[in-house]
């Protein structure tokens, strides 16, 4: 561009020199033609003028004496005498003719040996209207010059002499002149032109560089302007061009140099806000991620730990005692941490200060460099927790000191690539929080692959739901009192394409932990009650069908008008359908379960206590449960065999415990007879377990009922039930 | 006879000089002349024979030879009285008339090879002229005056037609009625022109002129004419003085007809291109006798 703005700088001077310069070629070469043809012009006129006046007093002479020397010879006619006279003359190059007259002007000779103009007239041989007059005459006519020399013998005129002269030969000297001059001035010229366009050439040579300088001068300065500001695009803001100038280069210098001292400053500025919290002053997200890759990139063997830190309850705090409290407790906590991880307090071993980060929330992460092992990272996230719970941070929240787990992945063995690593840990924090809280965890494969598994299949969930891929088994119930089918447990069963039958307690948890339980426990209400209405003309009196509720359900929802929707939707009849859900779903949010159940089993569905005893279960709370009955775990059953009878005394103070509240109980895990008559001798109204069936997809209950079985009977192999777990 | 007195006298006195002095006497010097109006010319070409046949003639007593060149006839003619000229060479005219003052005509000569030659009278070949005794009242051009062949062979041809002659000054001047008007053209070629041009009725010119292209040029001839020519004359004639020793006279004619030696070739060349001497023939005595015998006619009329 500059560039360019040269080249045509230079070549618009070079133009006008070199138009001036043919300008002034073309008007020398012009004057030069001109003034030679008028020199030529000029000197032929001279050449001519001087040979005429030359020739003139030569033939003037001449005729003087020739008419002197002819006066005897023509007073004698001595005609030899005259011709030897004349003939010297007539055969002279310039003269055309000599002729000697008489008075009557009559030619005597003409310069010829035998005279063949004898005797004619002279008159037309003279130019028109000349005399022969007694004096000389000369005349200058038609490229000739005539002289006239009248011939004495003393006084007596006796005739006269003409003599021609023919001009041409002056003329042709003239022109040869002429030629000479102009051959020699055009030699002159070709070599006064060699040295203008010598000239010339030097002048446009000077010119170029001169121009080239000029425009150089003009632009080289721009060409620096332009490299500083591409330089200053490119971030170098540092750089201060120096321009010694005064004109408007030097101010826009000065500006362009302003510009560059605050975009640098606004970048420190920016650079800050992007690499650092604004809250707590630590890295941020995008700074550490970054420092750590480029770690990890210049020295892929360099072992370090990444700590994955997170408060335990900071949205519980957050939300009962202001965001300001909260944010004074992260600011708090970062400072707490940048003193635990000191390097007094890290000890000598660590050469590299550790990196702390706050990627949000109440989110940290560290990774501290250098560990000679695992316990290394482990004692550090020790003294962490520690330190978060002695520190300043503590008193703040006054209630309870800080607590925060932390997860804990190693470079390189958890994970080669940092996005890896920040999985793992969190994944292990994760697992801290489900370990309790206040606590930390290394990342293990197992737990890597039971977590990447939960992964996988809360991803997978929403799609099968979505797809239908969910199907709904029922395990008969069936009354120990009359051995007859009373009811039966709806149990979700899914099948995944690649992983096969997925088991409930493991998918089940997974959709409790997202609003996802909300659409599967609608769904499962829904079908449920279908499948109910599609086998009530088969249903016994008082048979029920069962469905289990999550604690999270009630949390997300109002479960009670979705079932009486699904009720109403199928026309069901309320007294078919009956509800299970575990002592920990009641635990939740108690007074709303509570409320809830209450109004369904207003409404006629039985609500029944499931894996009664393995919870955390106080007997009034029980007494005070809207609930029909309880369902024993059947971890108490499971145990009880001809020989070991222990659990049958637990069994039995569950038994007298529901009597006394009134309750219904049913027993699960029932396998075997003997299972089965301890039971109904213990007075459990209802059994469930494989003895009475395992649990089937809906047209083996239907058959089931068809055939109204008599219990006890033995149970079907358990290979021809491939749905069962 | 006083002649021999003071040969005598001189050779009295002169003799003992020889011995005395380098310089030989008029005794012993041989002394040929001519009249010339080119003295330059003639001394050249007279002087290596004179020379020569001086040389030849020791026993005789001539020591040298000597060249006098006359400017006129009566120059000549006086030199002959007073014996101061041994031999003289001459055309007819001058020769008869020295002759008569006491040269001896004793040989002829050639020149180029011709011996003789005539006198011719030309006209313009449309001349209405036939013979020239109509030549009365008219313009004739003569050569020269001591001419024989242009002046005195013709003028005698027109005096013994009776026919008067007068000079005129130039070719403009009216010639009178009853006479020739005569001009000297003083070269052949103007006679030749002048007849061509018409400023003359008629010329006189030798025969060797008419023959001579430088004098009748060969483009005007056929516009001239042969009016009339005389009998032939001999060309050149060689006269010794009467009173020479006759012994030495024939000496010398001997030597130039080399009857002892022949002459050198570039001598004779040189003397007017001359092949050799010849005895004169009767017709040459008689051509000679008759100009002799018009001799006192052309006096009258030169004078």
């Amino acid at each position: 561009m500059s560039a360019r703005l040269q080249t045509r700088y230079t070549l618009i001077i070079l133009t006008l020199v070199v138009s001036l310069g043919v300008a002034l070629s073309v008007l020398l070469y012009v004057e030069f033609k001109t003034s030679s043809e008028r020199l030529n012009h000029s000197a032929n006129q001279l050449m001519q003028h001087t040979l005429r006046a030359q020739l003139h007093k030569q033939a003037a002479a001449m005729a003087r004496t020739l008419a002197s020397n002819l006066a005897e010879p023509l007073y004698r006619y001595d005609l030899d005498t005259i011709y030897h006279l004349t003939r010297g003359l007539t055969q002279a190059p310039d003269v055309q003719g000599v002729y000697v007259y008489d008075l009557e002007g009559k030619i005597i000779h003409d310069g010829h040996w035998l005279i063949p103009q004898f005797q004619q007239s002279i008159v037309p041989l003279l130019p028109s209207g000349a005399p022969l007059a007694n004096e000389p005459h000369v005349w200058f006519a038609a490229q000739r010059l005539y002289l006239n020399e009248p011939i004495y013998s003393g006084a007596t005129r006796l005739g006269g002499v003409l003599l021609i002269y023919t001009l041409d030969s002056a003329q042709q000297a003239a022109d040869a002149l002429s030629a000479d001059l102009t051959q020699q001035l055009e030699h002159d010229f070709a070599r006064n032109l060699s040295f203008l366009l010598l000239t010339l050439a030097l002048f446009c040579l000077l010119a170029l560089v001169l121009s080239w300088r000029l425009a150089r001068g003009l632009t080289a300065p721009i060409q620096q302007l332009i490299r500083h500001t591409r330089a200053l695009g490119n971030g170098q803001l540092a750089q201060n061009l120096r321009l010694e100038r005064q004109d408007e280069l030097g101010e826009l210098t000065a500006a362009l140099n302003e510009m560059g001292h605050r975009l640098q400053r606004s970048m420190a500025h920016i650079e800050h806000l992007a690499y650092h919290d604004e809250l707590t002053g630590l890295y941020n997200r995008t700074y550490f991620q970054q420092t750590l890759s480029e770690a990890i990139h210049a020295d892929p063997h360099a072992p370090f730990a990444l700590l994955y830190l997170d408060l335990d309850n900071f949205k519980t705090l957050n939300d009962t005692q202001g965001h300001d409290k909260g944010d004074l407790l992260l600011q708090q906590i970062a400072k707490d941490l940048q003193r635990a991880l000191t390097p007094t307090a890290t000890g000598p071993a660590q050469q590299r200060p550790p990196l702390i980060a706050r990627f949000g929330g109440d989110e940290f992460v560290l990774a501290l460099f250098d560990l000679p092992a695992t316990e290394h990272a482990e004692r550090m996230a020790e003294r962490i927790l520690h330190t978060l719970r002695e520190g300043q941070a503590s008193e703040l929240r006054q209630i309870h000191a800080v607590r925060a787990s932390i997860g804990i992945a190693l470079y390189p063995q958890d994970g080669r690539t940092l996005s890896a690593l920040l999985k793992n840990a969190d994944i292990a924090l994760a697992e801290a929080k489900r370990d309790g809280k206040d606590g930390y965890k290394r990342i293990t494969p197992e737990l890597q692959r039971r977590l990447t598994r939960a992964y996988q299949l809360e991803q997978a969930l929403p799609r099968a739901l979505a797809q239908n891929r969910l199907t709904m088994h029922y395990q008969p119930q069936v009354d120990l009192r009359s051995g007859r089918l009373c009811g039966c447990e709806a149990l979700i069963r899914w099948h995944h394409e690649t992983l096969g039958w997925i088991s409930p307690t493991e998918f089940l948890p997974l959709a409790e932990a997202s609003p996802l339980i909300a659409r599967l426990g609608n769904w499962v209400i829904d079908r449920v009650c279908r499948d109910a209405r599609q086998l009530q003309p088969y249903l016994p009196d008082s048979f029920r069908v069962s469905l289990n509720l999550s604690g999270a359900q009630f949390a997300l929802q109002d479960v009670q008008r979705e079932i009486e929707r699904a009720l109403r939707r199928y026309e069901l009849p309320p007294q078919r359908l009956a509800v299970e859900l575990t002592e920990t779903a009641l635990l939740r949010n108690p007074e709303q379960v509570c409320q809830q159940l209450q109004l369904l089993q207003a409404q006629g569905i039985a609500v029944w206590l499931d894996d009664f005893g393995t919870g955390y279960s106080s007997l009034s709370y029980l007494h005070r449960l809207p609930i029909q009955g309880i369902k024993i775990d059947k971890s108490f059953i499971s145990g009880l065999s001809e020989t070991q009878q222990g659990d049958a005394q637990l069994n039995w103070t569950i038994v007298t415990l529901a009597d006394t509240l009134e309750l219904d109980i049913t027993a699960e895990g029932v396998e075997t007879p003997f299972q089965h008559q301890l039971m109904r001798e213990l007075g459990v109204h209802k059994g469930q377990g494989y003895l009475y069936g395992k649990a089937m997809p809906l047209d083996a209950l239907r058959q089931l009922l068809r055939d109204d079985p008599r219990f006890p009977f033995q149970p079907q192999p358990a290979a021809q039930a491939p749905w069962l777990d | 006879m006083r002649h021999p007195v003071w040969l005598l006298l001189g050779l009295l006195i002169c003799c003992p000089l020889p011995a005395l002095s380098a310089e030989p006497g008029r005794a012993e010097t041989l002394i040929i002349a001519t009249v010339s109006d080119s003295p330059q010319r003639h001394y050249q070409r007279l002087l290596p024979m004179v020379e020569y046949v001086a040389a030849q003639l020791t026993p005789w007593g001539i020591r040298q030879g000597k060249v006098k060149l006359a400017d006129n006839h009566q120059q000549m003619l006086q030199w002959l009285r007073d014996g101061q000229v041994d031999w003289i060479t001459e055309t007819p005219f001058a020769a008869t008339l020295f002759q008569q003052a006491g040269a001896e005509i004793v040989l002829k000569r050639d020149k180029r090879g011709s011996f003789t030659y005539r006198s011719l009278w030309v006209v313009r070949a449309d001349s209405p002229l036939r013979y020239l005794r109509e030549l009365r009242g008219q313009r004739v051009a003569f050569e020269d005056p001591g001419s024989t062949s242009a002046f005195f062979l013709p003028s005698l041809s027109l005096l013994e037609r009776g026919l008067a002659l007068a000079p005129l000054d130039q070719p403009r001047q009216a010639p009178p009625a009853d006479r020739v008007g005569f001009l000297f053209s003083r070269k052949e070629i103007n006679t030749t022109l002048w007849i061509h041009k018409g400023l003359v009725a008629a010329g006189a010119l030798s025969s060797n002129d008419w023959d001579n292209p430088k004098r009748v040029p060969p483009s005007l001839k056929p516009q001239l004419r042969i009016l009339h020519q005389s009998p032939p004359y001999p060309r050149t004639l060689e006269l010794l003085r009467q009173d020479l020793a006759p012994s030495l006279k024939e000496a010398i004619v001997h030597i130039l007809l080399q009857h002892t030696a022949p002459l050198p070739p570039d001598i004779l060349a040189a003397y007017d291109k001359t092949t050799r001497f010849m005895r004169l023939t009767p017709d040459d005595h008689q051509a000679l006798q008759h100009i002799a015998s018009q001799l006192d006619r052309l006096k009258a009329f030169m004078e």
